[in-house]
């Protein structure tokens, strides 16, 4: 070998070729010149390979590249060394370097089969264009939906927003509402701790919302209810239901200032996240508490000057009968007496003196019949009407005898009432049915209808009839429709009708077709349910 | 003319203090067929005192019949008849209430007090008399009276 290496550079033993055969100039061209051109080439495939590698660094394979390179280039040198060979005969070194590339020739070979496989796997450009123009598309559709979606986000915000702007509108609204209502409102949470209070709250009670929100809510009650409340509170919780607090107790609030307001409370519960709330509307009733007991203090003193009202008229008319009778009665005793000493004139005088005084006797008794109503009347007893009706047909049986008249009843009920009372209306109202009769015979009907809350009761009856002009005058004490001498009477039996009426807590009125008779009708509650 | 009152003399106790009245009950039994000796008290109590012939009436006469009004002084006549018909003998004496009330209460309690009638005065003089005239009719001639009590009149 060593020997092989000394000899490398020695051609002694050679013929340089063209010295031999029959070369022609134009066939060592060709050979000499091909060599030539396919050396450059070798030599410039590797600088483009390579410049191809380091533009591409990310290219796999990289060492293969290598090998390509080295012999490529290898192999451009031993075209090279052909034509050096040709003119001077370096075998040897021709030799050595076929060798070189034939080393180089087998490692690419060697290098390659292992590669092959991996090479199949890569994709080849059009794979790689087909996969961008796919993933492009898929990136297309990823950037609409994006689009899509965004809008949808934007849209959903929007709403949102709106949402969220309406909802602060309202709780604005609403806070308005609670700030705006008359009544102080104060709302608590299951711990009695207060969590809400409006303007009204903070002025009646004297404290600013600050130092309310957070405190007990005994802190606005007074002391001597405090032991108490925890028990309503749970009562209330255990069953809430918006309703008045304390029925039937009289309610009172603590303020700032250590004073007591009476109080109208309604409780309403309300269901939060934070558990049942209660909502407490407060009203401060010392101006109505005011104004109740100078109501009260109004009717008592109303009802006491009524009854002394009443009690006088009784009174003094019952005292106004005693010398009453004494006129009457010495007037009348003159009369007898001195008839015949006296002129006509004197007798007349007489007469009126007496006339006047015996009507006003009869005016005194009505008065009283009248204040007898409320002042002198019995007890509300289970009263059979058709037993009452018995009653005035017997009291008025002549009248009824001398007039012909029919009075037609049945099946009335049982109701609740003043029996004696009730009987004088009847008896007013049949007596005047048959006083007003017409040319007919009289005949008056009587009936009762059950309504919703009332007995409704109707005289019938086929009289003269009644102007409807005279509704209300008629039933005004003392007045009358007619002269004495064609109905005699005082105009009291109707007004007394109307006041035992309205003492019962009914109201009687009339219908009429003139001259076709008149119907009385009268209300009286139906107090069978209680 | 079943009794003889005619020919005795009928003791009447007036307790009355309205003066007209009396003057017209005197104007009244002045046209009277029976014998009658009418004596007037005018108040509640004096009448009781008189009945019960207590001074200053120690030498009263013991009543056959009383007439008598309901607005007294001192007693009212519902008083009066109260305490008259609750005692053991002069429960028995006739009591007329002779009144003019026409109140429904003052019948009910003159009637709850044993009285033996009640009668309203009228107004009218003809009236009046009639109802004089009536009673007397009726007591001192229809009706038997009972036999005088303790007291009984020397007359």
């Amino acid at each position: 070998m060593i020997e092989y290496l000394q000899n490398l550079f020695n051609h002694s033993e050679f013929v340089p070729r063209p010295a031999c055969g029959g070369w022609t100039n134009g066939l060592i061209y060709l050979h000499n010149g091909s060599d030539a051109l396919i050396w450059l080439s070798y030599m410039a495939i590797p600088i483009i390979l390579i410049y191809f590698i380091r533009k591409h660094k990310d290219w796999p394979f990289k060492h293969v590249f290598w090998l390509f390179g080295a012999f490529i280039i290898t192999c451009g040198f031993t075209h090279l060394l052909d034509i050096f060979t040709f003119y001077v005969p370096h075998y040897r070194l021709s030799g050595l370097v076929k060798l070189i590339t034939a080393f180089a020739s087998v490692g690419t070979v060697i290098a390659l089969i292992p590669i092959i496989p991996k090479a199949l796997a890569l994709r080849s450009p059009q794979e790689l264009e087909r996969e961008i123009e796919q993933r492009k598309q898929a990136e297309a559709e990823t950037r609409q939906l994006n689009q899509e979606l965004e809008k949808r986000v934007k849209e959903r915000t929007a709403e949102l927003e709106a949402q969220i702007a309406e909802r602060k509108k309202t709780e604005i609204q609403l806070r308005q509402v609670i700030e705006s209502v008359p009544n102080a409102i104060i709302m608590s949470n299951e711990n009695s701790t207060i969590t809400l209070v409006n303007n009204q709250a903070e002025n009646m009670f004297g404290y600013h919302r600050n130092d309310l929100i957070g405190q007990p809510i005994d802190i606005l009650v007074p002391e001597r209810f405090r032991t108490q409340h925890p028990q309503y509170r749970s009562g209330f919780l255990h069953a809430p239901e918006s309703r008045a607090m304390g029925a039937g107790r009289d309610l009172y609030a603590l303020k700032k200032n250590g004073a007591e307001i009476p109080v109208e409370i309604g409780l309403n519960p309300i269901q939060t996240d934070q558990g049942t709330q209660v909502l407490s509307a407060i009203v401060d009733i010392t101006e109505r508490k005011k104004s109740e007991k100078k109501l009260e203090a109004h009717a008592s003193e109303l009802a006491r000057s009524n009854e002394e009202l009443e009690q006088f008229a009784y009174v003094a008319s019952h005292d106004l009968l005693e010398p009453l009778r004494m006129v009457s009665s010495y007037v009348q005793l003159l009369e007898q007496r001195y008839q015949d000493k006296l002129d006509q004139d004197a007798n007349e005088f007489i007469h009126f003196a007496v006339d006047g005084a015996t009507r006003m006797q009869t005016l005194i008794n009505d008065l009283l019949s009248f204040s007898r109503v409320s002042t002198r009347g019995n007890s509300f007893q289970p009263t059979n009407v058709q037993d009452v009706l018995d009653q005035v047909c017997t009291d008025l049986q002549f009248v009824i005898a001398d007039h012909q008249a029919q009075i037609i009843y049945k099946e009335l009920p049982t109701i609740i009432a003043d029996k004696t009372q009730l009987t004088q209306v009847f008896q007013n109202l049949i007596a005047n049915a048959i006083k007003f009769h017409s040319d007919e015979q009289p005949l008056i009907q009587i009936d009762a209808i059950q309504q919703d809350k009332n007995w409704l009761f109707k005289v019938t009856d086929n009289g003269i009839g009644i102007d409807p002009k005279f509704t209300e005058r008629i039933f005004v004490i003392f007045q009358r429709l007619h002269t004495r001498d064609q109905y005699p009477g005082t105009g009291i039996g109707l007004a007394i009708c109307k006041k035992i009426i309205e003492r019962h807590g009914g109201h009687i009125w009339f219908e009429s077709n003139h001259s076709k008779g008149t119907q009385f009708l009268f209300t009286l509650p139906d107090r069978s349910e209680q | 003319m079943t009794q003889s009152h005619e020919h005795t003399t009928i003791e009447i106790l007036l307790i009355e203090d309205n003066l007209g009245d009396i003057r017209l009950f005197q104007e009244a039994i002045k046209m009277s067929t029976f014998n009658l000796n009418l004596s007037i008290i005018q108040d509640g109590e004096q009448a009781l005192d008189y009945i019960n012939r207590k001074p200053p009436f120690t030498n009263a006469t013991y009543p056959d019949l009383i007439l008598l009004d309901i607005n007294l002084p001192r007693k009212s006549g519902h008083e009066v008849l109260e305490i008259l018909k609750t005692h053991p003998t002069n429960r028995r004496i006739p009591v007329i209430v002779l009144t003019s009330s026409q109140a429904p209460e003052d019948i009910q309690t003159a009637y709850d007090n044993h009285a033996n009638c009640y009668i309203v005065k009228p107004v009218q003089l003809s009236d009046f008399f009639q109802v004089i005239n009536t009673l007397e009719k009726f007591w001192l001639h229809q009706a038997r009276l009972p036999t005088r009590g303790k007291h009984e009149n020397q007359n």
